[in-house]
């Protein structure tokens, strides 16, 4: 009963989706923006993902977070979960993961809740470069344009991602990153941006960004395309669609609104996580409930 | 003739000066300005991917730098320095600082864990010292400059607009940088800097206090002159100059593709685990 809700809900969630952009990307098709030297669209200025896209970055299956975690968090008793189903493709919103991916995916979480080793401690918490499209997800995104190149910088970890649109193409094989390689073309008003050469840990743990901090992870066959749209002076639909064919069964899509932040004199400060990284209270905490066997996938719902 | 001669006198002075002129002239040929060309926006245009020319292993005698080429001093770099000024090379410490820095000095080679280089840790450079280390691109889109380093993958964003410092309280590992260009010279100011940074790896520190005022001019489509003046009252005696240049990388077709600093960074932990160490 409870998951008939929940995938009813779920399905509510992708048709307000819908219908909430079909206009938007309806007037797309007719906004003029102004360009630039060269020839593109200009679309500088600083964005950041809209309301629906909030907690996404921890889960982009099931939001953040529970009453408990927002309590220390201090943010809002009731910002739970998502406010829109992020994952469009499937339909059902999960992540299509294959069955030895499903299992090392549950180890993740496991590690996740309690952590023994320093390698548990999951990407972002240890201030690594986010990858795509995780970089999206996370605080404010400034977006410059020189001929021949668009710039994003990041708050987050000040972190920076340079996407040629010259028609050149990929860096080769063996020059793998962390933030990948980025080539972009313009087709409209939409940036088509494909993202590949992403870097994995040689031993297969986490010394490579997730998708989300839900152990989200990925192997050298990533290639993620991403679909920056520009409807209007303030809004883009994005899209990415995900293929990994030695880790999910099918290609997975995410879609939510990126917005321009419209205060005035609104300015990237950086950000700088490393300096509150300190592991040792939450390894401590984790080997305690290691030892007393309470370990369990992180989830969100009381045990 | 007393109405003539004045006008001779006239034209004798007039003469030796333009010979005088001509004279000055042909000194200062050489020395003809390099003009690049302009960004769409009217900026100087120095966008491309540069090498700098320093030493990142002690800026005030070079002659260790070689151990990272090829494992042996250059004894002839012996006590050369990038400061120029003041003219003895060496950063005027105040006294309690010059003390404070001994130690670290010292143990350089070996630190302890709160002697650990910060760039050693993965963490932001600050200003100089991310554009003395390795390659990095200079990105000029409207109204900014922009530094993109290759080593840490973290960018600096220079405002042109002429928009006032961020409030003096928030303190920043790469600092809050504001530009302008005087004629062909970027001048920075860069305020709201942290006490974490080094200038090199020998425990060269300031304090929050510090203010840089960076000049870089380009003296030629190849290479950039770069001067910065480095401030902290409650460090230093005065302010001192440190100055190197940037090469272009002129490799075809080169591209700047990411150092992740991050991925052997436990490595670190592990060094400093050794019996003995606390």
């Amino acid at each position: 009963m409870r998951t008939r809700l929940r995938h009813c809900l779920m399905a509510s969630a992708t048709l307000g989706t819908v219908l909430w952009l079909a206009p938007a990307l309806a007037a797309g098709q007719t906004w003029t923006p102004s360009r630039t030297p060269d020839g593109q669209p200009d679309i500088q200025g600083i964005w950041e993902g809209g309301p629906a896209s909030n907690n996404a970055g921890h889960s982009l299956e099931d939001g953040c977070c529970d009453a408990e975690h927002n309590k220390m968090q201090r943010r809002a008793a009731d910002n739970i979960g998502l406010r829109q189903q992020i994952i469009v493709d499937p339909p059902n919103g999960k992540i299509p993961f294959q069955p030895w991916a499903a299992a090392k995916r549950t180890e993740h979480l496991i590690n996740l809740d309690a952590p023994t080793e320093l390698q548990h401690i999951e990407p972002e918490d240890r201030c690594s470069l986010q990858g795509v499209p995780r970089s999206n997800l996370r605080g404010p995104i400034q977006i410059l344009q020189i001929p021949g190149h668009v710039v994003m910088l990041f708050e987050w970890v000040h972190a920076y991602r340079v996407i040629p649109v010259d028609g050149r193409p990929h860096s080769p094989k063996g020059a793998a990153m962390w933030q990948g390689d980025s080539r972009g073309r313009w087709e409209g008003n939409t940036l088509v941006v494909e993202a590949s050469n992403f870097r994995v840990d040689p031993v297969g743990y986490n010394k490579q960004p997730w998708i989300d901090s839900h152990g989200t992870f990925y192997s050298d066959a990533l290639r993620v395309v991403e679909r920056w749209t520009f409807v209007d002076a303030k809004t883009i639909a994005y899209e990415a669609t995900i293929e990994d064919p030695k880790v999910f069964t099918h290609p997975w899509k995410i879609a939510y609104l990126i917005v321009r932040r419209a205060e005035r004199h609104f300015e990237l400060i950086e950000e700088a996580c490393w300096e509150g990284v300190s592991v040792s209270n939450r390894l401590e905490s984790g080997r305690i409930t290691a030892k007393a066997g309470r370990q369990r996938p992180h989830s969100h719902s009381e045990p | 003739m007393r109405s003539r001669c004045p006008v001779l006198l006239f034209a004798l002075a007039l003469a030796s000066l333009i010979a005088g002129a001509a004279v000055d002239a042909r000194q200062q040929e050489p020395a003809k300005p390099y003009t690049p060309p302009r960004t769409p926006d009217g900026q100087p245009d120095i966008q491309g991917i540069y090498n700098p020319v320093g030493t990142f292993y002690n800026i005030e005698d070079l002659e260790y730098q070689s151990l990272y080429q090829n494992f042996k001093p250059n004894p002839s770099l012996r006590g050369k320095s990038l400061i120029i000024d003041p003219p003895d090379g060496k950063i005027p410490y105040q006294t309690w600082a010059a003390e404070k820095r001994k130690p670290i000095y010292q143990l350089h080679g070996d630190p302890t864990p709160q002697y650990v280089d910060p760039n050693a840790r993965c963490w932001p450079q600050g200003v100089p010292r991310h554009v003395n280390n390795r390659e990095f691109e200079i990105f000029q889109p409207p109204g900014y400059v922009v530094i993109f380093n290759m080593a840490h993958h973290t960018y600096r964003a220079i405002t042109l607009d002429g928009s006032p410092h961020i409030p003096e309280s928030v303190k920043l590992w790469m600092g809050d940088s504001r530009g302008r260009w005087e004629g062909n010279t970027l001048v920075v100011d860069v305020t709201n800097n942290n006490d974490q940074t080094w200038f090199d790896v020998m425990a060269s520190f300031h304090s929050d206090a510090m203010r840089v005022t960076e000049r870089m001019t380009p003296v030629s489509a190849d290479r950039i002159e770069y001067q910065a003046v480095i401030t902290d009252p409650k460090v230093y005696t005065r302010p001192w100059t440190f100055a190197i240049y940037f090469n272009r990388n002129k490799d075809y077709g080169s591209e700047l593709w990411e150092e992740a600093c991050v991925e052997s960074n436990d490595r670190n932990l592990e060094l400093l685990k050794r019996p003995g160490r606390n």
